[in-house]
């Protein structure tokens, strides 16, 4: 419980910072972009309007010698608005020498002066304090102007922006660090409440099953993942405990004959004939008994001592033929027809990796049931092939299985509705199913009562070695 | 077998084909649809104003459900019948048709078979292009009540997977001894054949097999 709750609160909090991490990621890159090019936008609008006060100012100092000079400076000064700790400096040139007489008032790099000579435009900014250097292209090009100024308003709205950006990204942090929880904690809760659900189904409960709800996304396949094993796991329940039921039931049967017959035969004495008769039918019941048990340890062995059968590559043709040779000791006056697929171009069509000695019992099972079942009529067994697969086909025209008992006959000792005139235990179609299953192979049933049942197997050629050598 | 689809005119032979459906059910379940097709009218105000049920004919219809229902009593297997229809049928609506309803055989009625309507013949050609199994009943005789035994009459590949799911055994022609110099008929005689089986892609002397008055699958 413990370490659930660990492990829970650990995948909580890592998708909380995940979703942190990837929002302040993206935050950030976003502040960042937004400030540069607010800060470049700023610098660009505050250099255009220094150029133009420097342009004014070289205008007016290129008119200061004229008869009515200082008129572009009058303009400059009634029409345009100063521009904060605006200073204009006017600075000697030669422009064929490539010189200047720099101002001491100015501690200005000289690549400035020289782009300035270049190209009679030049700008330097240190911080909000900007520069700018201007040629002007009509006058004598002996002087250049260097304006300069302080973009105060610039400086705090970029310094207001910052703060505003910095402010922002840390509650937009918390915001979705709190909601990275609250999501995380929806997504984990149904997972949570399945594992709670699924912790109260036991052994006595297995009937219970989660609401798989609508059925589209991953946590109700989830659900529905395990009901199909609870499915499975009744299922397999539910045939133990038949199996149990079925098998105490089916060996005490002829126990309880025997015992009761030495009863009878004890309570007085009794003449040697009488006596005679009471041992055979002991024997008879002693009989069944036996044969029961081998069956029960056929099946049993099949499944969990197989390693002992010699695995061999074997043609079902052959092995058919000597299943039908069988049925004809057991059961003379059979009607078994086997007809084999010619297939030409293919000679080891029908050879198959698979134990002989338990395919041959599987098919005497398959034969023997359906001549049992179809009171002697013709039994049709046929052998055909595929590419890939190996099918054998064997139908009677006996009295069938009812169709809401199918689903039972591999389940040992179970014997249909149908199916008490006959002798049977019930344990041959269980041990066919269960050899045919080893092989790699399927076994499918169709029938109708009073017409007939067909049994199909199929085996898959490329499978079955794999399939035989992981489970023999 | 699970969805089986009919296509219909409606005449009282359906109930054969619905039989030999339930016949085929091989879970306890079956799903029959009925499919009728009329020609597609020439006229736009044909199409919206008159009704589908306007284009069947409806004494028919009913006289067909009615025999249903009473055959459907004698059946364990649970059936359900949907009806469908269609004005006219083309290659992409005849697939979907397929696909939307998962349909696992068709099986087509005599009186389909003979129907000279084009949207019925069209219809069949459509079938035997698909890959879908398709179930012709004979025309001169009843189809046989139960489906035990199977002749698969094709020299070709023996398409296991798809016949595996059938009810009734499926003999090889190839299983017949060669020595025994039969006749189809004789060999369907002697066999106790109810159907015979071939594949769609290979041609086949179909006299001699409309002669037998069987049912033939094509898959």
């Amino acid at each position: 419980m413990c370490c659930a709750k660990t492990k829970r609160m650990k995948i909580r909090n890592r998708v909380s910072l995940i979703f942190v991490a990837i929002t302040a990621t993206l935050m950030l890159l976003l502040s960042i972009f937004i400030y540069l090019l607010s800060a470049h936008n700023t610098h660009r609008n505050f250099y255009t309007r220094l150029r133009v006060r420097a342009s004014l100012a070289a205008e007016g100092y290129a008119e200061r010698n004229a008869p009515n000079g200082y008129r572009a400076q009058e303009m400059r000064k009634r029409h345009l608005q100063r521009l904060p700790y605006e200073k204009d400096h006017f600075i000697t040139i030669d422009r064929a020498a490539g010189t200047w007489e720099p101002d001491t008032a100015l501690q200005l790099p000289d690549d400035f002066y020289r782009t300035a000579l270049i190209q009679s435009y030049a700008e330097y900014d240190d911080d909000f304090h900007h520069y700018v250097a201007l040629i002007p292209p009509k006058g004598p090009g002996d002087f250049m102007v260097v304006a300069y100024a302080v973009d105060v308003t610039g400086q705090s709205y970029i310094h207001q922006l910052l703060n505003l950006l910095i402010a922002g990204f840390a509650l937009a942090i918390i915001i979705v660090f709190f909601l990275g929880r609250l999501f995380a904690q929806q997504v984990i809760k149904p997972v949570s409440d399945l594992a709670a659900k699924v912790k109260h189904i036991s052994a006595s409960n297995l009937h219970s099953r989660l609401d798989a709800g609508n059925g589209k996304d991953e946590l109700s396949q989830l659900a529905q993942t395990f009901n199909d094993m609870l499915d499975r796991l009744e299922t397999a329940f539910e045939i133990q405990s038949n199996f149990i039921s079925n098998a105490s039931h089916e060996l005490r049967t002829p126990l309880t004959s025997i015992l009761g017959e030495a009863e009878i035969i004890l309570s007085q004495p009794r003449q040697q004939a009488e006596y005679e008769t009471s041992i055979q039918v002991m024997q008879q019941e002693a009989r069944k008994l036996d044969d029961l048990t081998a069956s029960l340890l056929r099946l049993s062995q099949v499944a969990y001592d197989g390693k002992n059968q010699s695995i061999e590559e074997a043609g079902l043709e052959e092995i058919l033929l000597q299943a039908k040779s069988d049925i004809d000791k057991r059961m003379p006056g059979n009607r078994v027809r086997i007809m084999v697929q010619d297939v030409p171009d293919a000679p080891d069509a029908f050879r198959l990796v698979c134990s002989r000695v338990w395919m041959e019992l599987a098919l005497i099972n398959i034969l023997s049931n359906s001549v049992k079942y179809s009171d002697n009529k013709e039994v049709l067994a046929t052998l055909s092939a595929t590419a890939n697969d190996i099918y054998i086909h064997v139908s009677d025209s006996g009295i069938g299985i009812p169709e809401n008992e199918l689903k039972h006959v591999f389940e040992p000792f179970f014997r249909a509705s149908n199916t008490f005139s006959y002798r049977g235990y019930g344990i041959g179609l269980p041990l066919t199913e269960k050899i045919i299953r080893l092989h790699g192979g399927k076994i499918l049933i169709h029938s109708k009562p009073q017409v007939g049942t067909k049994v199909s197997l199929r085996f898959r050629r490329n499978n079955t070695l794999k399939s035989s050598e992981r489970n023999f | 077998m699970k969805h089986i689809l009919i296509p219909t005119t409606y005449s009282i032979d359906t109930v054969d084909a619905m039989k030999m459906a339930a016949g085929l059910a091989t879970s306890g379940e079956c799903e029959i649809t009925l499919l009728s097709i009329s020609p597609l009218p020439d006229s736009i105000t044909e199409l919206l104003f008159i009704s589908k049920p306007e284009h069947l004919a409806l004494d028919q219809h009913e006289t067909l459900l009615r025999a249903w229902q009473t055959v459907q009593q004698h059946h364990t297997v649970r059936i359900t019948v949907q009806e469908h229809h269609r004005f006219g049928i083309t290659e992409p609506v005849f697939k979907q048709i397929l696909e939307r309803l998962s349909i696992d055989m068709v099986i087509i009625p005599p009186s389909f078979q003979r129907s000279k309507d084009f949207a019925h013949s069209q219809f069949i050609k459509l079938l035997q292009k698909s890959r879908c199994p398709a179930m012709f009943l004979p025309i001169q005789k009843d189809a046989p009540e139960h489906l035990r035994r199977a002749l698969y009459i094709d020299a070709g590949n023996y398409p296991g997977e798809t016949l595996e799911s059938l009810p009734f055994h499926i003999i090889h022609q190839s299983m017949i001894r060669p020595t025994e110099h039969l006749s189809l008929r004789q060999i369907v005689e002697s066999h106790q054949i109810d159907v015979i089986v071939h594949g769609k892609t290979t041609a086949h002397a179909d006299k001699e097999i409309s002669t037998l008055g069987l049912p033939v699958l094509a898959v």
